[in-house]
């Protein structure tokens, strides 16, 4: 599975190593390349070719932000960080707004939000069954005999969330039930068979 | 009305005709203590011999037979303690043979892989055997408490004498109670088959894993129309009695 090109842009180490923390909490196959300075962007663009850019807004000015907006792709989506809701210096229009004041779950669950149905991957494994990393950590979890609500507040997103992966994950694989799932999880390797008859 | 379903078992059928017609029928024999050698006889001249009653014979070789011939009101119009033997005489057939037989061949199934290659094999057992509790659990259920409840539902309904004893427990809604909690026991087959069909390595001995799908799907067809006929017919049925029992005002203290 390719795993899911994204750029972060901000001057701050605290949220930079703050947003590459959150991001790995999804679990999903990612490639982050994270700068420090605007200038670099264009060019890691290029590169990298990213489907999403995450920005701090509170670095940009009426004088920088230009490469921002020059490098608008159509194919990228732009997720902003901003100290407080609705305090913009300048004007971009970003996809989804995440805030420093937001908790941990509410930002989980907005990235969840977006990410999935942008990675064209997703879509492709529905129909041939493969269940994704994020999926696959819910499986886990299931096969470990946690209930939903544990999940949950594991992963720091909702209960409602765990439940619909769930309902992916059986209508993936054709199995129903927590025992079959163990199965195939440890067939798979997902969980070891000493972690099972350990339950 | 044309039917295009498949042909209709009738009493004047010799009974071996009905095997050959489809050859899962077999199963049912048994449950109605109908031994084979039944040479030219027919549907009805069997059943005479064995005493069984030759109408709620066709109409569950029939509901077998065809899924979707489902004969809901033929089948309510049988006295209750018929299709409870019925449905006793299935739980016999599935713990006594069918269980034993398929966990059998699941056993023959894990050593085909040295547990070095495929650790977790070993699971598969445990899968089946977990599952056998819990279908033994379901079914002992049924033959010890609910069967002996419907049994003395019928008694109580034919002789119109409700016991104090009976009555609280109608009014304790205890079969009610067992219609909501009555639940699906095929679920765990069908990921079994999966397992089997779609997750497994492939091993040299496949028509091992074939026999073990063929045989899983019977018993789901088969419990499903087991499940069926507790729940269309028989539920319903005590209901209905208990309705009409407290409406007599059967019992008075
Ligand atoms: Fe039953
Ligand atoms: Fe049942």
């Amino acid at each position: 599975m390719s795993s899911l090109k994204i750029i972060l842009f901000c001057k701050s180490p605290i949220i930079r190593a703050g947003v590459v923390s959150l991001l790995n909490k999804l679990s999903i196959s990612l490639e982050i390349k994270t700068i420090s300075s605007i200038d670099k962007l264009g060019k890691m663009i290029t590169i990298h070719n990213p489907r999403f850019i995450i920005y701090s807004s509170s670095y940009l000015t009426s004088d920088n932000i230009f490469v921002l907006n020059k490098n608008k792709n159509p194919g990228i989506k732009y997720i902003e960080i901003a100290d407080r809701k609705n305090v913009h210096s300048v004007n971009i229009q970003s996809d989804i707004i995440i805030t420093l004041d937001n908790s941990e779950e509410d930002i989980i669950n907005t990235l969840e939000r977006i990410i999935p149905e942008n990675n064209g991957q997703e879509k492709k494994n529905a129909q041939t069954g493969i269940i994704s990393d994020r999926e696959k950590t819910i499986l886990r979890n299931v096969a470990l005999g946690k209930t939903n609500k544990e999940i949950s507040e594991k992963l720091f997103i909702s209960p409602h969330t765990v439940i619909t992966h769930r309902k992916n994950i059986t209508a993936k694989l054709g199995i129903k039930t927590i025992a079959g799932l163990t199965i195939y999880a440890t067939l798979n390797k997902i969980i070891s068979p000493d972690e099972v008859m350990r339950l | 009305m044309p039917n295009y379903g498949p042909m209709q078992i009738t009493k004047n059928m010799k009974m071996a005709d009905v095997i050959h017609l489809n050859y899962l029928l077999l199963n049912i024999l048994s449950r109605f203590n109908i031994t084979l050698g039944f040479g030219d006889k027919t549907v009805e001249e069997v059943c005479g011999e064995h005493k069984v009653n030759v109408e709620f014979f066709l109409e569950i070789t029939n509901s077998y037979h065809d899924e979707n011939y489902f004969p809901k009101k033929q089948l309510q119009g049988f006295p209750v303690h018929l299709i409870v033997n019925y449905l006793k005489k299935t739980h016999d057939y599935y713990l006594d043979k069918k269980i034993p037989e398929i966990a059998e061949l699941i056993l023959r199934l894990t050593t085909q892989f040295p547990p070095s290659t495929l650790p977790g094999i070993d699971l598969l057992n445990r899968f089946f055997i977990d599952y056998k509790e819990e279908l033994t659990r379901h079914i002992q259920r049924e033959d010890d408490s609910i069967m002996p409840y419907i049994l003395e539902v019928e008694q109580a309904f034919n002789s119109k004498k409700l016991s104090g004893m009976l009555f609280e427990k109608i009014k304790a809604e205890f079969i009610e109670k067992f219609a909501l909690e009555h639940d699906n026991v095929e679920d765990k087959l069908y990921d079994l088959k999966n397992i089997i069909i779609k997750y497994l390595p492939p091993i040299e001995d496949q028509d091992l894993c074939n026999q073990i799908f063929i045989e899983l799907s019977r018993l789901e067809r088969d419990l499903n129309n087991h499940a069926r006929i507790e729940d269309k017919v028989l539920i319903p049925m005590v209901m209905h009695m208990e309705r009409k029992l407290l409406e007599q005002g059967a019992y008075r203290k």
